[in-house]
């Protein structure tokens, strides 16, 4: 008979220590597919549609908000006037920033409102998808319309208020000419 | 949050911005005489027929009266100087129109004839200058007109009785006598002589006793005799017929009428045969027998020299050998010699002068002694012309004959010192005056500065101590090394100076500029000092500092004489300016006499701008440089080529000669060359004047000539019309253009027109063909040629114009200001031509050889004074605002707003668009804003021409009028001093707050440091 130390540590076999209320442990596969699994995934389905549409909706609830402060946005452009002072040019930044900045960071802003898509049949619902943009697609395309929108009502007023380097006026001190290919008596008066 | 911080220091930016540019609007009181200095000159003095003469101001406390030097110039000034500074007392410059004739003082007062025939009479006040009366006698149409001016002029103070009034007669126009009340001027009597007319010329007069006589000349088929005539003097009636005089008159200057010892009585003395004849007129008119006025004297005379004292009864007669005698006409006989005045080649001609005193006369000898190279005086005081006491006296007197020429006149002083010697004021042939004493050379004005024909600013380079120089391509690393520990000795002075600069500098510590010397040659932190080069005419050359005036050298071309001068400057050109170290350079065309006066060439020079050096070899005897000569007759035009001549990096030039050939200086090789290759795209016009047409010819360089040079090929030509003076011929100004268009209130843009070989000509066609009258109207006309192609590219057309006013244009860039005179007022005109297109500009970089529309916007204006000049000011980079420079009527130089000349203010309600662009509305008249006088308290006489050049700082134009007074001001700023520091400006504030700040974040970072750490931790 052989003598063997065992250094491992004794495994627990129950947990002593309760897990906080509402906690679910991490439901393995094989959990999920023994016992009545079979009984909750139709209620977590459903639970999980109705979270699914609610997310959209407020999906759509955000790609539109821009568009709706649209037309305070223009009152307030309206009531700050059309000269160049600091407030006008401190909205007009906000205006020109805020969309773009909003649509770089447009997936931190849909990231919590990603739907995880519900299993599409009881046979195949060992495993559950990552949450996906696939259905926000739309409400995306929406809301960069929109901050499109608004950073159009900025450009908009940036013309209104000569600020937007439209005309070849604005370009006129970027224009360079060659010198001019004759020489005569009057043109060498600049020589000295 | 991140919009409020860019708010924030948006806000910063703005608050900075309008901090830094404080605008310094117009010019302040306290800034005259800091920014500018005023030169005034009088001219050059007319010696005939009243030279310069120096009086005693009568001063009621004391005998002896302050000094004054009255003359009349060549500038139509009347100028009174003082005579122991040498400072104008007073003076009056008169209309071209109104020539200065002659001038007699007596007393306090100050007559002036004036106006073609001395047709205009004045009064002035000799110790205020004040006017007491202005008198034309004939309108100044009628007046006849004789040559020279003053013949046929005269003016005598009748002298004073117990309980009269004091009146002095005047004979204008050869015919016409008149007495006027000294007092207010009014007019006593005036009569045109009966007989005078055509072959009778009243030339003198003399008043005396009851009766006024009068000189005259009788022409006849047989030549001229004299002729007098006598008017009573209270009631202008003929006493008698002509006295007509039996003699032969050659010049009408030998002949003249003399004062005699008894009272009614005067006695006419003239040249005839070697003889000096004389003949009495009594009191009634009738004429005595002419008679040998020294008969017993065997010596032939040449001529009579009259020095002013003929009143006396005083006259100098010089003999054939040369030698003068001091004749007393009164006692008919010889007072006197001028000792060693007889022709020598030791000695140079004799000037002679005089003087009236209270009861004889001061005559006065000068002369240059070319034994002993000094200047040698000799004075004969007849203290009683009625007695032949004489004394005599004389001195020797260092004088800068390489200086200032020869003397031409010597006016002596009415007092002589305990010495019995007089004070001379000198006229010198180069037009200084000088005053002299023994061993007591006085001041010096230097008036051929009046004559100003070409000037130019030159910059100075960096001090030494700051200066970048040139990087030595063929030096080594040890060379290099070296040569750096050579200079390491002048960083703690770099230091000290950027230490200074950049704790101190303000705007009037810019201004005020350390003086330059030969030594002292550096420009200051701005760029505001400069030397000035200015060429006169008669080819004395003189640096100026721009800052103060001073003069830091002068040198002459040419030798001068009484006869003029044998060098006549034409134009001055900067050929190489001061960059790295070296010395700028200008090039100098003049054309020189010969010695015999018979060949006219053109010569060139190299001047040093620093020391006044001329390159070349100098003449063997008198030292004065030859310059290159480079062809014989006068040239036609003269430019700069783009060529650098490989010795000298010096800019060549080009003249053109009158055969419309093509000469360079200095001659080289390889520029001959690179004429050849670019001979199809250089360009020279000509305004060639013919008897029936004049016309503007444009010419390029064809076949090379044989001993250098280029045959002129004309290929067009522009005739101006038989009728049409030419006024004015100017080039458009090209410096650095900023913008090539203007951007409108649609944010599109008006391309400008810009074409660097325009000349603008103005002409004028009088109304009526061949009557000169003064106030003649007529058409004036304004072509803007391009020179390349002979094209009238603008033309516009002036009704109404008076001649008298003129035209004046100027143009810079695209922009065309003219002025004139009309029925009205004075009007100014502004032009800006436009490309006319509706895509991108193309001018300059187009060939002006392919065609462009052009779109001319035009606008007159009503000025409420003259215009005497126009200028522009300029700036570095040319994007400072180019305001128009003008010399009004009252002689000051104002500016006025390039915003108020503005062609396209509109003419109706301003539009949207109107107002975007800031453009003023239309309104006829530009007040002329006290604001904008850029000379203030200085009158500024005689400017004719406007110099400017830019500031090393953008805002900052300097000014360089001159004409007759000289002025320079460095206080231009049209858009105000947006890039130099006010002086309430406080550095020391700033450098604190900047160093407090640094202390804060050295002590507060690690403490922000330790608490973000913190922050980590919980």
């Amino acid at each position: 008979m052989t003598f063997r130390l065992d250094y491992t540590v004794p495994q627990q076999k129950n947990n002593s220590i309760p897990n906080p209320p509402g906690y679910l442990p991490p439901a393995s596969s094989k959990q999920l597919s023994s016992k009545s699994a079979q009984i909750d995934s139709d209620a977590l389905v459903k639970q999980n549609k109705k979270a699914t549409e609610l997310k959209l909706r407020r999906a759509w609830d955000l790609a539109l908000a821009p568009a709706k402060a649209l037309p305070m946005q223009a009152v307030m452009l309206y009531f700050s006037g059309s000269g160049i002072q600091i407030f006008s040019l401190a909205m007009i930044f906000s205006l020109l920033t805020g969309p773009i900045t909003a649509v770089f960071s447009i997936f931190r802003a849909f990231e919590s409102l990603r739907p995880t898509s519900t299993p599409s049949s009881s046979l195949k619902s060992d495993e559950i998808a990552e949450p996906s943009y696939g259905p926000l697609v739309l409400p995306m395309i929406a809301y960069v319309a929109c901050q499109g929108l608004v950073l159009a009502l900025g450009l908009y007023k940036c013309s209104t208020m000569g600020i937007l380097p439209s005309g070849s006026g604005d370009w006129l001190h970027f224009e360079t000419r060659l010198d001019p290919p004759e020489w005569s008596a009057i043109r060498s008066l600049s020589l000295g | 949050m991140i919009v409020n911080i860019r708010g924030l220091s948006l806000i910063f930016t703005f608050f900075s911005i309008s901090f830094l540019a404080s605008v310094v609007v117009g010019l302040q009181a306290d800034l005259a005489g800091i920014v500018d200095w005023h030169l005034p000159l009088i001219g050059e003095y007319i010696l005939e027929p009243t030279p310069p003469l120096y009086v005693l101001q009568s001063q009621s406390q004391r005998n002896d009266g302050e000094g004054r030097i009255i003359g009349l110039t060549k500038k139509n000034v009347l100028a009174v100087l003082n005579a122991e500074n040498g400072d104008i007392a007073w003076r009056h410059q008169f209309e071209l129109s109104d020539p200065v004739i002659s001038f007699h003082v007596k007393d306090d007062n100050v007559l002036l004839l004036s106006g073609s025939g001395g047709s205009t009479i004045r009064l002035f006040s000799l110790s205020t200058g004040s006017l007491s009366w202005e008198k034309s006698i004939v309108p100044s149409e009628e007046a006849r007109l004789t040559i020279p001016a003053y013949l046929g002029t005269d003016a005598a103070f009748v002298p004073s009785k117990q309980g009269e009034e004091d009146t002095v007669v005047v004979l204008t126009g050869s015919s016409r006598v008149s007495k006027f009340r000294l007092s207010d001027g009014g007019l006593l009597w005036s009569m045109e002589s009966p007989g005078s007319g055509s072959t009778i010329l009243f030339n003198q007069l003399i008043p005396t006793g009851s009766s006024v006589h009068i000189l005259g000349f009788h022409s006849q088929f047989t030549g001229q005799s004299l002729l007098t005539s006598t008017l009573d003097i209270s009631t202008s009636i003929p006493k008698a017929d002509f006295g007509q005089v039996p003699s032969i008159i050659e010049i009408p200057s030998q002949a003249l009428i003399a004062s005699s010892t008894i009272d009614g009585e005067a006695k006419v003395v003239w040249i005839e045969h070697g003889r000096i004849r004389i003949i009495t007129i009594k009191e009634d008119g009738n004429v005595g027998k002419v008679k040998d006025l020294l008969p017993r004297k065997g010596k032939l005379y040449e001529s009579i020299i009259d020095v002013g004292v003929r009143r006396k009864g005083i006259i100098l007669g010089k003999r054939s050998d040369g030698a003068v005698d001091v004749i007393s006409v009164s006692q008919s006989k010889k007072l006197e010699e001028f000792e060693l005045s007889a022709n020598s080649p030791e000695r140079s001609e004799s000037i002679y002068s005089g003087t009236e005193t209270k009861n004889g006369v001061i005559l006065n000898r000068v002369y240059w002694s070319f034994n002993m190279a000094v200047g040698a005086a000799q004075t004969i005081n007849i203290p009683n012309v009625d007695s032949s006491d004489i004394i005599t006296s004389g001195f020797t007197f260092q004088y800068d004959t390489l200086s200032h020429g020869t003397f031409i006149h010597a006016a002596v002083s009415p007092t002589l010192n305990d010495k019995q010697l007089p004070t001379l004021v000198l006229t010198t042939s180069n037009g200084a005056i000088q005053r002299m004493e023994l061993d007591n050379p006085g001041w010096v004005r230097e008036e051929s500065l009046s004559d100003i024909k070409a000037a130019r600013f030159v910059d100075l380079g960096e001090p030494e101590t700051e200066e970048v120089r040139e990087v030595l391509a063929e030096e080594g690393f040890a060379g290099r090394l070296s040569r750096h520990l050579v200079e390491l000795k002048d960083l703690p002075g770099y230091l000290f100076r950027f230490a200074k600069r950049f704790t101190s500098a303000s705007y009037t510590s810019a201004l005020q500029v350390t003086p330059l010397n030969t030594t002292h040659l550096h420009r200051d932190q701005f760029g505001f000092q400069k030397l000035l080069i200015a060429a006169t005419a008669k080819g004395k050359l003189f640096a100026l500092d721009s800052s103060n005036g001073a003069a830091i050298w002068s040198r002459n071309l040419g030798l001068t004489s009484a006869g003029g001068s044998e060098i006549d400057i034409q134009d001055m050109w900067n050929v190489r300016d001061g960059e790295g170290g070296r010395e700028p350079m200008l090039a100098i065309l003049a054309t020189k006499v010969s010695k015999d006066k018979e060949t006219l060439t053109t010569v060139a020079y190299h001047l040093n701008a620093y020391t006044g050096l001329i390159a070349g070899e100098v003449d063997p005897v008198n030292h004065l440089p030859l310059g290159k000569t480079l062809f014989e007759g006068k040239p036609q035009n003269a430019f700069l080529l783009p060529f650098e001549n490989c010795g000298t990096k010096a800019s060549v030039l080009a003249v053109i000669d009158s055969s419309n050939d093509l000469h360079i200086f200095p001659p080289c090789k390889k520029v001959a060359a690179g004429i050849e290759e670019i001979s199809d795209s250089l360009f020279y016009s000509v305004i060639s004047r013919g008897i029936d047409e004049t016309s503007v010819k444009g010419f390029i360089p064809s076949a090379a000539r044989e001993g250098g040079g280029f045959k002129g090929e004309l290929i067009w030509q522009l005739p101006i019309g038989a009728s049409e003076n030419i006024l004015e011929n100017k080039a458009v100004i090209f410096d650095s253009i900023s913008s090539f268009g203007r951007v409108l209130g649609d944010k599109s843009t008006l391309y400008k027109y810009l074409n660097p070989h325009l000349q603008v000509i103005s002409t004028f066609t009088p109304s009526q063909r061949g009557v000169s009258s003064v106030n003649l109207n007529g058409i004036g006309k304004i072509y803007v040629v391009d020179t390349t192609n002979g094209n009238v590219v603008y033309q516009t057309q002036i009704d109404g114009v008076k001649e008298r006013g003129g035209i004046k244009v100027g143009m810079v860039e695209n922009w065309l200001v003219f002025s004139w005179l009309d029925e009205r007022g004075w009007r100014i005109g502004s032009t800006e031509l436009f490309e006319d297109t509706e895509s991108k500009g193309v001018t300059p970089s187009q060939s002006s050889f392919q065609d462009v529309k052009i779109n001319a916007v035009s606008q007159s204006f009503i000025l409420p004074t003259e215009v005497k000049a126009i200028g522009f000011t300029t700036s570095k980079a040319g994007i400072t605002t180019k305001e128009v420079l003008i010399v009004n009527g009252k002689n000051q130089i104002a500016s006025i707003p390039r915003r108020l000349l503005d062609p396209r203010r509109p003419t109706g309600k301003p539009t949207s668009r109107d107002k975007e662009e800031i453009l003023i509305p239309y309104e006829a008249l530009i007040p002329l804003e006290p604001k904008k006088v850029i000379s203030h308290k200085y009158e500024v006489l005689g400017a004719k021409t406007l110099l400017t050049s830019a500031a090393l700082v953008e805002s900052t134009s300097l000014l360089f009028a001159y004409g007759l007074d000289l002025f320079v001001t460095r206080g231009i700023t049209p858009a105000g001093t947006f890039d130099i520091l006010s002086d309430n400006f406080n550095k020391v504030q700033l450098l604190l707050t900047l160093g407090a700040l640094t202390a804060g974040i050295v002590v507060a970072g690690p403490a922000v440091k330790r608490k973000e750490l913190k922050n980590k931790w919980y």
